[in-house]
């Protein structure tokens, strides 16, 4: 791998409000390389963006890709810039679809992907990027060293995106034209689940199987409510059936990052902590002083769930909970 | 059914890239397959994406999250989890799905008449091969345990009472201790 000319791109997402947060965590973390010598980020899109200040050096537009499969859109506009400009790293940070748009990708450019790298670094000594992974359900770290310019996307658990700079950023139309549609969907419905929030809240409070039922954990998430956080459950209280789906905490549900994470009931089994770790505060409750989870958390309150829970309700049904006090 | 059994030429920890070539090699000498379930992970590793390799090497589509699948007549009822909520495909055959969890439905354990039935049946040995240039893009270098350096405060030996107290406090102060 050459240290000149590097380029590194990363395929992005953008609303009205600009790039979107994962994109931009992707961008804050490539700046945050030594490699000993200047790095070019380029970004990728598949629809203009208004804004011109922005922390990359150049954006290359894919706009004339048409159809309705958009991970098939991502790993043509990859191609077509890889081809172009032999990318030394190619990062997505598309909140939806990574999954299939980095292995699709690393298929088509014949190199190695991996999703959800927990960091990137670059060895100068022998010019090869390094990345880490959690593997075994999150028991171990993988240190991985690659070849060749790989596909990668990062668990974006940790953002840490704010000290970005912008700049005047060089916006390329490319001229690449492609139909992607999805001819193998005969029907598609989507069934709307109201949007948690999860991963975008500041509070968020996750109840575990030991808090004994589900009509406790529906009181628990009627305070979380008027106290201003989000509810999740650990995959016990999923598998009950006291909490849906989408709203799983852990490896293979939600990872979060909150400023204040509120654990009640919960051991601390490893895919579940994986889903929490980035949170700023950890305040857990359990009835066992030597459970997993204190080894994780700021605060410990070692107690039976139930009563700590009881004492909150109390204090919602006496004067209208946290809010009122505040 | 068949029961089939695939010996993978040396150790495939951590390498999704050649399990996907194997199974591949495999599937393409199987006209009849149409169907391919993985799991979310598939492989030692958490690298979760063997299925999703696949599906490119065969060319078929792959879609993941899966929490649910109905055949009816000639086409599948596919149901996946999205950021937005459950879609529902209508899907024509072949692809690969990867399957995760769903809620309030519990893996159906075979029972003892079906475990030694299947017991009898004749095992297929298949031969694993197509190991492509795929095998040396990177190294696992080191596998290290991740040790939490955090110092816990724990509040214990008061009444419950006073603890809900405590936590009521440290709720309105975003969790600083003040």
């Amino acid at each position: 791998m050459s240290k000149t000319n590097m380029r590194i791109a990363i395929l992005g997402e953008a609303d009205r409000n600009g790039l979107s947060p994962d994109t931009l965590d992707s961008i804050y973390r490539v700046k945050q390389l030594d490699m000993g010598s200047d790095v070019k980020i380029d970004l990728l899109l598949l629809e203009p963006i208004k804004e011109h200040l922005l922390p990359c050096d150049s954006v290359f537009i894919y706009n004339q890709i048409s159809g309705n499969d958009t991970p098939r859109k991502c790993v043509k506009a990859i191609e077509d810039y890889n081809a172009r400009f032999d990318a030394s790293m190619i990062i997505v940070s598309t909140r939806q679809d990574a999954d299939i748009i980095v292995p699709g990708a690393a298929i088509k450019l014949k190199t190695a992907s991996f999703l959800e790298c927990d960091s990137i670094g670059f060895d100068i000594l022998v010019n090869k990027f390094t990345v880490k992974k959690s593997v075994y359900g999150g028991n171990a770290m993988a240190h991985y060293s690659i070849g060749k310019p790989a596909v990668i996307s990062f668990n974006h658990s940790r953002k840490e995106s704010d000290k970005l700079k912008n700049r005047e950023a060089g916006i390329n139309f490319m001229d690449y034209r492609s139909v992607c549609d999805k001819k193998f969907i005969r029907k598609c419905e989507t069934e709307y689940i109201k949007e948690q929030g999860l991963r975008d809240s500041d509070f968020v409070v996750v109840c575990g199987k030991g808090l004994g039922s589900k009509a406790a954990v529906e009181e628990l998430s009627r305070w979380a409510e008027r106290a201003g956080a989000v509810v999740g459950g650990t995959k016990k209280v999923i598998d009950h059936g006291w909490l849906p789906i989408h709203q799983l905490i852990g490896q293979t549900g939600n990872t979060i990052s909150p400023e204040l994470c509120l654990v009640i009931g919960a051991s601390g089994a490893t895919p579940f902590i994986n889903g929490i770790i980035g949170s700023e505060k950890i305040i857990a409750v359990n009835n066992d002083a030597d459970a997993r989870i204190f080894d994780y958390a700021d605060i410990a309150i070692v107690e039976d769930s139930r009563l700590i829970m009881a004492g909150l309700l109390e204090d919602m049904q006496l004067d209208g909970g946290l809010n009122a006090e505040n | 059914m068949r029961r089939s059994e695939l010996t993978p030429p040396g150790d495939l920890d951590f390498n999704p890239m050649k399990i996907a070539c194997i199974l591949a090699d495999v599937i393409k000498r199987e006209p009849d397959v149409e169907l391919v379930f993985c799991g979310r992970q598939a492989d030692n590793g958490s690298n979760g994406q063997t299925g999703q390799l696949l599906a490119e090497m065969l060319s078929w589509p792959c879609f993941t999250m899966v929490i649910d699948i109905k055949k009816v007549e000639d086409e599948y009822q596919v149901s996946r989890m999205v950021d937005e909520g459950i879609e529902h495909l209508y899907l024509k055959a072949p692809f690969v799905i990867t399957v995760t969890q769903s809620d309030n439905k519990l893996l159906r354990m075979a029972g003892l008449k079906a475990v030694l039935e299947a017991k009898k049946k004749p095992i297929e040995h298949l031969e694993a091969a197509g190991l492509s240039d795929f095998a040396s893009l990177y190294n696992l270098e080191e596998l290290s345990i991740n040790k939490p350096d955090k110092h816990c405060v724990f509040i214990e030996d008061k009444p419950a009472e006073s603890k809900a107290d405590q936590l009521k406090e440290l709720l309105k102060n975003r969790g600083r201790n003040e």
